[in-house]
């Protein structure tokens, strides 16, 4: 008989965290570094290039005039003036409002509150190119309807209203910038700890004493915060400064370089643009440096606390409908006079101020003329294209990096969170400058990216990758390692525990981002005026800005409504799937 | 030599300003109907398109090969709803040439092209308007010769590139438009120096692009530099217009909504789409009338050659032209057709004197003009304009 060797092995399952530098790590590295290294080197390369165009750069025709030219014009130094004037006035002046918002739905009894928690975060749904065009056709000096109806009314000779201009610009971009903050600023009013407002009281302290002293004080570095993230924000604004800015003459950097590039008059300076955007780039790279400090300390004032409470109502007494009507009119100006002007003037065969005979020639034939265009079908097939494709491919690269950051034991994941951070701090226009650079460089080794859709969609996911990977972080994070040892004890495959444990658990995440994407690719300009080349690659936000440039408003009017019923639908879903859920009542 | 040297003064080579004669060649046959209805239209007799048969006779293989490629690619400066009505009795011809038009502002319709083009792509087929760029194109070598197409003849010398890097498509008159409700007509000026005397027009009821060389060069080249220096002087310094950074087609809507009452320069063609609208818009010139081209040009290496060749040798044929102007109002090119029912505002064109640029004295005239008009410019917000730049659009 012979001995049988029995032998025991040990239950084979594979450890919680995927493997050391497995090669789609590094794989997952090179290609950030591809995306956000490569275009940044070439906007330095091509702010140093003395040649006439990017595809006449070469090492030979480098040097600093460009540099010299950007820095010795005094107007760069207006225009740093304007950027920062801008980014600060819209910045307070959204901050102001959504504060207010946020503590008249979160900390008093003001009435139909659902209505501002419901109609907020649906101003997301206003892209800042047509608010900004509304407005003008409401108040520019002449033609504006407000000015025209308050001039004779009062007998002015001047009108009393102007759009154009720093203080035109400042209003809109603060309209715009308060849904965001908002939504940052409800879940820190929801979850302060009322304590020590109730100590206050108790103490003698008037509710005004109560609100400068405490609650001010322990929201301030949450402020500060959604502070630092907005200005950031505006500074990459372009489509407001483009619309109000430009036509007075009233730079910012980022029309400053649009400017460069389009000039009505000349050839487009491309290297004194990239000169411009560099300079753009280190104010941009600064705040976002301050916003990551900030963060970094706010723990130090956290005001949660495990102990349950519920934050008292202050009652608002006799200011109850007030309050609401300042509520309501933040809406109106936000949202719904802007849509009503551009629906107006969708139906009018030229533009003119309401009046009857206004009325008398409305027709359909604006629509019929965007349905009848071919063209049109062709700027929204690739508006389809590049939005959903640059939304999907954002989503896929987001869970990808994220996986790498959260699950791995890489040794490069945190140069990888930082590098894919990065593109946060890149306006717009400078990183569609970067691209050209890099596309018209690379498409001489036969790659054939400019003007196609996959330029865009490139740019889009570049941009983006850095919001998608936030919240991927944040939501990797909250499934428990259990559930993946689990299905792996059970013998389930890598790419099986992907499918059956990952996905359906972070399909919130993949919706929400993929929705937050195409809302925020489908009305970006910026990127789109550099890199669109005709029916190539043309999307409806550049359509709309050459539109409106060229003095078609009213197609711009019948475009634009649909425009904002369509993204009105999609922020719908963005509320349901993604992250409004915070601010719900 | 620029483009604006080379077809300045061919118009005093036609039989400019005609009206319709009596052809001599037979009607051609068979005509597509969108050609028949846009004859109808206009209240055209089909005997003015004799000769058209000859006109667009091609080589057997650009048609095969047309055929093949299946599509041309072109980017312009008509809007889309207007180069759709035009290219109907071209489709009619070739069914089988799928149209990829685009509307570009000038940066969109020549640099983004040259751009791809010296990065080894070729985008389209066929640009107009490439204005300043020209330069740039043809020190890339980038542009096919035109003079094989059969149509390029149709276009007087001086309208056309020498080399056949380029050939002119379409004539503009650049002059004032104004708001009918806004603006009495004895207060239009009769001579381009009212503009400057009368009160009426001061204080920003003026408004006025940064294109002197649509307008200005021609009329100081016609009464000199003193004369030209003054009234630039004057224009800027008494009348005070609002200068602005729109483009021509956006001051004609701004026209229309009152921002100021009139503009300098506004496209007769372009005035007159609005006027057909019903819009209170209308347009006048004082005496000399300045005229420009507008171009058009083929890339080397286009994805679809043969089809590029039928549309131009189309586009330059008397069919062409005239669809043309039935779909945007441009006076045509084709030197059988300066007539003046081909144009808007005739009565404010027929007899009066045409201001063309000298072709000799062009490039140091443009100089001259723009070393005054620059600083006033910019003393009033404005950026300079490049000395180099002779754009229409």
């Amino acid at each position: 008989m012979t001995a049988t060797t029995l032998e025991v092995r040990a239950p084979r399952f594979r450890l919680p965290r995927i493997r050391t530098a497995s090669w789609w790590h590094v794989a997952v590295l090179v290609l950030v570094i591809l995306a956000v290294v490569t275009p940044i080197a070439f906007l330095v390369l091509g702010s140093f290039s003395q040649a006439r165009l990017p595809a006449e750069f070469s090492f030979s025709t480098l040097g600093l005039t460009n540099y010299v030219k950007v820095w010795g014009d005094r107007s760069t130094y207006q225009v740093f003036s304007n950027t920062v004037w801008f980014a600060t006035g819209s910045t307070a002046l959204g901050i102001v409002i959504a504060s207010l918002l946020a503590w008249l739905v979160e900390r008093t009894n003001m009435p139909g509150k659902i209505w501002i928690y419901a109609g907020v975060p649906l101003t997301l749904a206003m892209p800042g190119m047509l608010q900004a065009m509304a407005w003008v056709l409401l108040a520019s000096p002449r033609i504006g309807f407000l000015n025209a109806a308050l001039m004779p009314m009062f007998g002015l000779k001047t009108a009393p209203i102007n759009i154009y201009g720093l203080s035109g610009m400042i209003f809109i971009e603060g309209l715009r910038t308060v849904p965001t903050a908002f939504l940052m600023l409800v879940p820190l009013m929801r979850s302060m700890d009322p304590s020590l407002e109730e100590a206050a009281a108790t103490c003698g302290a008037r509710p005004s004493s109560t609100l400068r002293k405490v609650t001010l004080r322990l929201m301030l570095p949450g402020i500060v915060a959604v502070m630092i993230y907005q200005f950031t924000a505006a500074l990459e604004g372009f489509e407001v400064p483009g619309i109000l800015g430009l036509p007075s003459g009233t730079y910012v950097f980022s029309t400053k370089i649009y400017s460069v590039l389009n000039a009505a008059t000349g050839l487009p300076a491309y290297g004194e643009a990239n000169a411009l955007a560099i300079l753009y780039l280190v104010v941009a790279i600064v705040s976002t440096y301050l916003y990551s400090r900030v963060i970094a300390k706010s723990e130090r004032f956290s005001i949660i606390t495990g102990k349950g409470y519920r934050p008292r109502l202050m009652g608002l007494g006799g200011w109850r409908w007030p309050a609401l009507s300042m509520a309501l009119l933040y809406l109106a100006l936000s949202v719904l006079i802007p849509f009503l002007v551009l629906a107006y003037v969708s139906f009018l065969p030229f533009l003119q101020a309401p009046s009857l005979k206004a009325f008398a020639s409305m027709s359909w034939s604006n629509y019929d003329t965007v349905f009848s265009t071919d063209s049109i079908g062709t700027t929204l097939w690739n508006t389809i294209v590049i939005t959903f494709g640059a939304a999907t491919g954002t989503v896929i690269i987001s869970f990808l990096i994220s996986l790498v950051i959260v699950r791995s034991k890489f040794k490069a994941r945190g140069v990888l969170d930082q590098l894919v951070f990065i593109p946060h701090s890149i306006p717009g226009i400078v990183m569609g400058l970067a691209l050209l650079w890099a596309f018209l460089e690379l498409d001489n080794y036969g790659l054939g990216l400019f003007g196609t859709q996959l330029s865009l969609v490139i740019a889009f996911m570049i941009g983006y990758m850095s919001y998608g990977t936030r919240v991927m972080n944040a939501a990797i994070m909250q499934i428990h390692k259990e559930l993946e040892e689990a299905a792996q004890m059970s013998g389930a495959r890598q790419w099986r525990v992907m499918w059956r444990i990952f996905c359906p658990l972070l399909m919130p995440a993949f919706f929400g981002v993929w929705i937050w994407t195409v809302l925020h690719a489908v009305r970006a300009a910026g990127k789109p005026l550099i890199l669109s080349d005709g029916t190539n690659n043309e999307v409806l936000a550049v359509t709309i800005w050459n539109m409106w440039d060229e003095g078609y408003v009213e197609a711009v009017g019948a475009i634009g409504t649909m425009m904002m019923l369509v993204l009105l639908v999609l922020t719908l879903g963005l509320r349901l799937f993604g992250f409004g859920r915070g601010a719900k009542a | 030599m620029t483009i604006s040297k080379l077809f300045a003064g061919a118009l005093a080579s036609c039989a400019v300003l005609m009206s319709v004669p009596a052809f001599a060649q037979e009607a051609p046959k068979q005509l597509p109907a969108a050609t028949k209805k846009m004859l109808a239209d206009l209240k055209l007799d089909p005997s003015i398109l004799s000769g058209l048969d000859d006109e667009l006779k091609v080589p057997q293989e650009w048609i095969d090969g047309a055929r093949k490629e299946g599509a041309v690619k072109v980017i312009s400066s008509w809007d889309v709803g207007q180069y759709k009505k035009m290219i109907a009795p071209f489709l009619e011809r070739y069914p089988f040439i799928k149209q990829e038009y685009s509307r570009g502002s000038r940066q969109e319709r020549a640099m983004k092209p040259l751009l791809a083009y010296q990065s080894g792509r070729v985008l389209v087929d066929l640009i107009g308007g490439m204005g300043a760029a020209y330069a740039l194109f043809r020190d890339a070598g980038a542009l096919v010769d035109l003079r094989e197409i059969p149509g390029f003849n149709n276009v007087p010398v001086g309208m056309r590139d020498e080399d056949g890097s380029w050939v002119g498509q379409r004539l503009r008159y650049w002059c004032m438009a104004y708001n009918t409700d806004k603006v009495p007509k004895d207060q239009l000026p009769k001579t381009w120096d009212d503009l400057n005397s009368n009160p009426f027009w001061r204080d920003g009821k003026l408004g006025l692009s940064n294109r002197p060389n649509l307008w200005l060069s021609n009329v100081w080249a016609e009464y000199g530099d003193d004369w030209g220096k003054a009234f630039t002087t004057k224009l800027f310094n008494e009348t005070k217009p609002q200068i602005r950074k729109e483009g021509n087609n956006s001051m004609l809507a701004l026209v229309i909504a009152g921002e100021f009452y009139g503009a300098i320069p506004g496209a007769a063609y372009r005035t007159r789409q609005y006027v057909d609208k019903g819009a209170p818009i209308s347009w006048h010139c004082p005496e000399p009338i300045p005229v420009a081209l507008s171009e058009l040009a083929m890339l080397k290496g286009s994805p679809d050659p043969n089809a590029a060749r039928l549309w131009t040798n189309w586009s330059l044929s008397k069919e062409g032209q005239i669809a043309q102007f039935y779909a945007e109002n441009s006076p045509p090119v084709h030197k059988d057709l300066q007539l003046d029912v081909f144009l808007s505002f005739r009565d404010q064109i027929v007899g009066k004197k045409i201001a063309y640029q000298n072709p000799v004295k062009l490039d140091e005239e443009q100089q001259q003009v723009l070393k005054v008009w620059n600083p006033l410019w910019e003393g009033m917000g404005g950026q300079a304009r490049d000395p180099n730049d002779e754009s229409s659009e």
